[in-house]
């Protein structure tokens, strides 16, 4: 259980600057939702909290501490885990050590132990729970293929199984959705919401509006890689700046799709009813 | 096979595939008819340490090392050198040896590896280069390009492994200790670190790896076993010259990884026997081997990505699994 505080954050690339001045604060125990139009420099701002690219300025703090002069396995190790827009999975291991391999930080053995075999009961311990997380994700029956052989959106749910391997207490969720199939996204949001119930606090980074408003506790919309809005569900979707930044010009409805692409910027429009259909759900959920 | 994959099992079985390996190997001086030829299993062994070694750090971890042997050459010539010029006890010499290679990997690998991409390769490469130069010039040590010779041969516990078929057995047990190290190590939690970061040091980092730890503790594991190979070789052969250290010799143990199959656990094997048959097969003809080991390269680099290995190790499988098949059927029959 931690929390994820984000304050005075920039990255520039050369003379880009792919986040300005950014600032939120992700609550313990709560799924915060990162939204924006494409290019708002969200999947950056993944990466400068997870230390893969350098801030120009700014901290990143993981329940008070500040990380941000981590490496990025070092704030692994404290428990910040994420998951890959596009993928990163090692593709000639098998399904199941790649969940293993998401454990790693937990384990104990060290080099010398393991070249002589001296972490056996540690070893067996973690794929006992590889294959739980495996089993939670669905994906226990594909254990021994290559990671290779599955298709995109069981891929999308390994790299989640993989993240969990590692007990996090931060999770960093980049577009868990994109590329799943419509009938299996159901799946996704509800084990998006089993994990955060264990107490994992959750940044998500996604373009399908529904569930986003479903699912997040708090929203922070981003523009043009700066702070735009922030709150509820239902204050970001009826903020007339949000509205302004991912319309244009407001055209029919089509519940569901992506903003910030050509059939987005309707949605965008559409939202605000979706949302209030998606926070009425919630209400009863809570 | 619908059978659940598990490390630890993969780990098991390879560990008993290397035990029954190594008894049938065990029946090799009987089969030997002559010395040259028992001598030619000492080699295998030998060989055998240094392609392992290096499949470790290129074949699973990405990493390529221009200097195996130049380690080769550091534990021939420091084990060689101590025993003969300081009197030191041969096995005092070898673990020298063992612990000079490693070490010196470490200095190398320290500011190499800290780097992304290719840079350990230049680095062993101009370290292989200063090794030569030095075995070659400091004759009062090394003996020059003339070699160093009168190595004694090892005696551990009052058993002088002077004669070929004792030796054997030597280098049998350490060819078959590196075998079951990398096993073990291969499916730990190191080993699956180090082949997380030859694939993707950004997946690797997010799960909390340190690449850099991964990677050094591969090239040190190389170099040591390249280490205590030299050592054998030195103590074997009672002798040692510079020009089987060179920057060509290490090549050629970078082509025998790929031929016996990169990043696969049973490559070595194969790069090993090839090492040591292809010369001998081809004695007659000066340098033929080079033209045999360059085309062999240019064969498994089009049709055979995983090496000899990856072709051998399905049809195995296949075979292993049907004589289960055969034995169960027998033992049900009444």
């Amino acid at each position: 259980m931690a929390s994820l505080q984000i304050d005075d954050l920039c990255v520039d690339f050369g003379g880009l600057r792919a986040v300005n001045a950014l600032g939120f604060t992700a609550a313990e125990g709560t799924i915060k939702g990162v939204i924006g139009p494409n290019g708002a420099g969200k999947t950056t701002l993944f990466n400068a909290i997870s230390g893969f690219v350098r801030p120009s300025r700014g901290s990143v703090r993981l329940d008070g501490i500040d990380i941000s002069t981590l490496a990025s396995h070092e704030r692994a190790s404290r428990g910040l885990s994420r998951t890959f827009q596009n993928l990163q999975l090692i593709p000639d291991m098998s399904v199941l050590e790649n969940v293993m391999l998401g454990s790693h930080a937990s384990l104990r053995a060290a080099w010398g132990a393991s070249l002589l075999g001296l972490a056996r009961r540690e070893e067996l311990a973690a794929e006992a729970l590889a294959l739980e997380k495996l089993e939670l994700l669905g994906l226990a029956d594909r254990s021994a293929v290559p990671a290779s052989d599955l298709g995109f959106a069981d891929a999308k749910l390994l790299e989640i199984a993989r993240a969990l391997a590692g007990c996090p207490r931060v999770l960093l969720l980049d577009e868990p959705l994109a590329g799943v199939p419509l009938e299996e996204q159901n799946r996704v949001v509800e084990i998006v919401r089993a994990i955060n119930r264990t107490g994992v606090t959750i940044v998500l980074v996604e373009h399908n509006m529904r569930v986003v408003m479903q699912v997040c506790d708090e929203i922070v919309v981003m523009h043009h890689g700066a702070w735009l809005a922030e709150g509820s569900p239902a204050d970001v979707a009826q903020s007339p700046e949000v509205i302004a930044a991912y319309l244009g010009t407001a055209h029919g409805a089509a519940p569901g799709t992506a903003p910030g692409t050509t059939q987005g910027t309707a949605a965008g429009a559409a939202y605000p009813q979706t949302d209030a259909a998606g926070h009425g759900t919630r209400g009863n959920h809570a | 096979m619908s059978q659940a994959f598990s490390p630890a099992k993969q780990c098991e079985r390879r560990l008993a595939t290397v035990a029954v390996l190594w008894i049938a190997f065990l029946a090799w001086p009987l089969l030997a008819g002559n010395d040259y030829v028992l001598s030619l299993g000492v080699y295998f062994f030998i060989n055998l340490l240094l392609i392992g070694g290096l499949n470790l750090l290129m074949g699973f971890g990405g990493q390529i090392s221009l200097c195996q042997a130049g380690f080769f050459g550091l534990g021939a010539y420091v084990s060689g050198v101590l025993s003969v010029r300081a009197g030191w006890p041969p096995h005092a010499g070898v673990a020298a040896a063992l612990i000079l290679s490693t070490v010196s990997a470490l200095a190398i690998g320290l500011p190499a590896l800290r780097l992304r991409g290719n840079y350990l390769a230049m680095a062993t490469l101009g370290f292989n280069a200063i090794l030569t130069v030095l075995f070659t010039e400091l004759v009062g040590l090394t003996g020059g390009p003339n070699g160093l010779s009168g190595i004694p041969p090892i005696i551990l516990a009052g058993v002088d492994f002077g004669s070929p078929q004792r030796f054997y057995y030597l280098a049998w047990a350490a060819g078959g200790l590196c075998m079951a190290l990398l096993a073990v190590f291969l499916s730990s939690r190191a080993g699956r670190a180090l082949r997380a970061v030859a694939a993707s040091e950004v997946a690797a980092a997010s799960m909390g790896i340190n690449a850099f730890n991964a990677k050094l503790l591969a090239f040190m594991f190389s170099a040591g076993a390249a280490g205590l190979a030299g050592a054998l070789y030195a103590h074997f052969n009672q002798y040692a010259s510079p020009e089987t250290f060179n920057f060509s010799a290490s090549v050629l143990i970078v082509v025998m990884v790929a031929l016996g199959g990169w990043g696969q656990y049973w490559g070595p094997i194969f790069g090993a026997a090839v090492f040591t048959a292809v010369p001998e097969l081809l004695h007659k003809f000066q340098d033929a081997e080079l033209l045999v080991f360059g085309a062999g390269m240019i064969v498994v680099l089009l049709f055979l990505p995983q090496g000899i290995a990856g072709c051998v190790a399905p049809i195995a499988t296949r075979i292993a699994a049907g004589m289960t098949l055969l034995a169960r059927t027998r033992a049900t029959r009444p």
